[in-house]
Parts: C-alpha cells; sequence; structure tokens
C-alpha cells in the first residue's frame, strides 16, 4: 500500500532556477537602487524670492503644497461670493428707492384729489347757501350733496 | 539550521539590510530554490515562476529593513511568493476558485507506471483550485505544519485543515481513478 503522502513529497521537491537566476535578480536590484539614487539626489528648488504660490507652504509647521488648479477653484469662489454679496446689496437699494418714490407718488395723488375735493365742496357751498341736501325724486343723492359732513377739509398725512 | 548557520544568516541578513549588495546575492542564492519551485509547482509555467521569483527577490530588496530575523525573511519570502502567484494567476485570468470537486481531471491519461507517476501528481496538483494548490505545495514541498501554512497564506487554522483535507482526498481519489488498482492513502 502506497503513501500519497510520500509521492506527493517526491512529485513537489524543491527545483533549482534556470542558470543565471541570481544575477539577473542582481541585475534588477542594481537597475532599481540607481533609480532610487537618481530619485533622492534630485536638486531640491531654490527657494524663491517673495511670495511663491507653487512651492510647499507651511502652515501650523507641515508642508502644504497647492496646485495651480486649486488657487484657481478658490479665487473663482471668493469672486462668486463677493458678486453675489453686491448683486443682492443693489437689489436691496433699488426696491428702497422704488418703494420710496411709490410712497411720495401716492402721497401727491391724495393731496391732488384732496384739493379737488375741496374746491368742489367750496363750489357746492356756493351754490346751495347752507349746504343742505339736495335730493332728486327718486330720492338719490345728486352732485351738489357735500362729500364730507363736517365740511372739514381732508387732513393728509405728512409727507 | 543550527545556532552558529542562524547567527552567520542574521549577520547577512544584517549587511544586506545596509546595503550591501553581495550579501544580498548570498540571500538570494540560498533561498532562490525554494521561492522558484513553490511558483513553478504553483503555476506550472517555468518562465512565469522566474519571473513570479524575481518579482518576489524585488519586493524583499525593498523591505529589507523590515525583515527581523532568518526565519523571519524564510516566511516573508513564502508570502510574498504566494501572493504574487496568485496575482499572477488573476492576471491571466484563471484565478478563479472552483470547487475541489469540479477540478478537472488531467487530459490523455497516460499508462500507469512509476515513471510517470510524478509527472501525473504534477497535473494533479496542478488541477487543484489555487488555495487548495498552494496549501498542498507548502505542505508537501516546504515541509510546513498546518499553523504555519494558515500564517503563511492568512487564512484560518481550520480553513487549512478542512481544505487540505479535502485536498488529499480529491487528489487520493483521481490518483486512484487514473491508475486503476492501486490504493493510495495518505497518512
Amino acid at each position: 500500500m502506497k503513501q500519497l503522502d510520500d509521492e506527493l513529497r517526491n512529485a513537489l521537491k524543491r527545483r533549482e532556477p534556470p542558470p543565471g537566476f541570481a544575477q539577473r535578480v542582481m541585475a534588477r536590484v542594481e537597475q532599481l537602487a540607481e533609480e532610487r539614487e537618481r530619485t533622492a539626489a534630485k536638486p531640491e528648488r531654490a527657494p524663491s524670492s517673495g511670495w511663491n504660490l507653487w512651492s510647499p507652504w507651511s502652515w501650523f509647521g507641515r508642508k502644504v503644497s497647492v496646485s495651480f488648479g486649486a488657487v484657481a477653484a478658490m479665487a473663482a469662489v471668493v469672486l462668486l461670493a463677493v458678486g453675489i454679496a453686491f448683486w443682492q446689496q443693489h437689489r436691496i437699494e433699488q426696491e428702497r428707492r422704488e418703494g420710496e418714490a411709490a410712497r411720495a407718488q401716492l402721497i401727491e395723488a391724495l393731496r391732488v384729489t384732496s384739493a379737488k375735493l375741496n374746491h368742489v365742496r367750496t363750489k357746492v357751498r356756493s351754490v346751495t347757501g347752507d349746504g343742505s341736501l339736495i335730493r332728486t325724486p327718486g330720492g338719490h343723492r345728486t352732485s351738489s350733496e357735500p362729500f364730507f359732513d363736517g365740511g372739514d377739509e381732508v387732513a393728509l398725512p405728512a409727507a | 539550521m543550527n545556532h552558529q548557520t542562524a547567527e552567520t544568516q542574521d549577520a547577512v541578513l544584517g549587511r544586506a539590510a545596509a546595503g550591501d549588495s553581495a550579501a544580498f546575492e548570498e540571500i538570494v542564492r540560498a533561498h532562490q530554490s525554494m521561492v522558484f519551485s513553490v511558483a513553478c509547482h504553483f503555476l506550472r509555467d517555468p518562465g512565469r515562476a522566474e519571473e513570479i521569483a524575481q518579482e518576489a527577490f524585488l519586493r524583499l530588496y525593498q523591505n529589507l529593513d523590515r525583515i527581523e530575523s532568518q526565519a523571519h525573511l524564510v516566511q516573508w519570502l513564502r508570502k510574498v511568493t504566494w501572493r504574487c502567484a496568485i496575482d499572477e494567476l488573476r492576471r491571466a485570468g484563471h484565478g478563479k476558485e472552483t470547487a475541489l470537486d469540479d477540478a478537472p481531471d488531467p487530459v490523455a491519461p497516460d499508462p500507469p507506471g512509476d515513471l510517470l507517476l510524478t509527472d501525473r501528481l504534477h497535473k494533479l496538483v496542478a488541477s487543484l483550485p489555487p488555495r487548495a494548490r498552494m496549501m498542498v505545495i507548502l505542505r508537501y514541498q516546504e515541509d510546513l505544519d498546518l499553523a504555519e501554512i494558515a500564517k503563511t497564506m492568512d487564512v484560518p487554522l481550520n480553513t487549512v485543515k478542512s481544505g487540505l483535507s479535502r485536498a488529499l482526498g480529491v487528489l487520493r481519489q483521481k490518483l486512484n481513478r487514473v491508475l486503476g488498482d492501486a490504493e493510495y492513502e495518505t497518512a
């Protein structure tokens, strides 16, 4: 009775790699080491005079590099916010001015109406003498009927 | 490996970590057959196996400062070889896990005989799903116990126990089927 374990051990014995394997590994290792050295030997950027946006910033002791895209996006957001604030302020101011103009127009209209009414009342009084009511046979009020019982002028709101 | 040898090898490891390329080459030569054999038995393709073995040693070169001892080095190399091999299998599109029972029998059976048995076993092992295949390779090529296999492959011990047991069952069954009258048992 054969043992599968022994057969497997025999079949799965270690085998040597093709000749020159270690040299090929070492060649790749040397290539890797050269690449590392090249990367390490890259000269650092000379410090610029003044404020350079693209050089790493130091915020709270940490180096932070800022890309052109990020700066452009931040600038766009700030400009947009300022623009919206100005537009909003302009709109509020315009609405206030329109409201004041409408109020002035209304006061003027009331003043004119009041003057006309007073004029009409004066006329009516001069026709009827005592200002008594003149009624038609149907009981309708005529144009000579006074509009204001008290006979006083219409009080106008302060301008 | 006696104490003296281990001490010497640890010294070589230290020199390699300090940048001594001759020491690193010594490490490559000492472990090349282990790394190459694991990859070769797993992939059944010496060309791809050499690629995997080279990749494993390159990764070792890049991580030499993390290696603590000779034993750690050997275990690290086995683990990286397994990972590189399974990645290679996935890249090639053959890494799908299949059920052990669904693993195909080797094609074109040869007449039975001791001379052909090794080749027959290679083919049977190669027909196993990747994880079961690596368990068998680590068990019988590297003579690892179950706990070491579990550690190398990053799987639970019970997974190794059941996986290896099933893989051996399937291998025995298929070998008996192919060879006819011979009865194979595992220890």
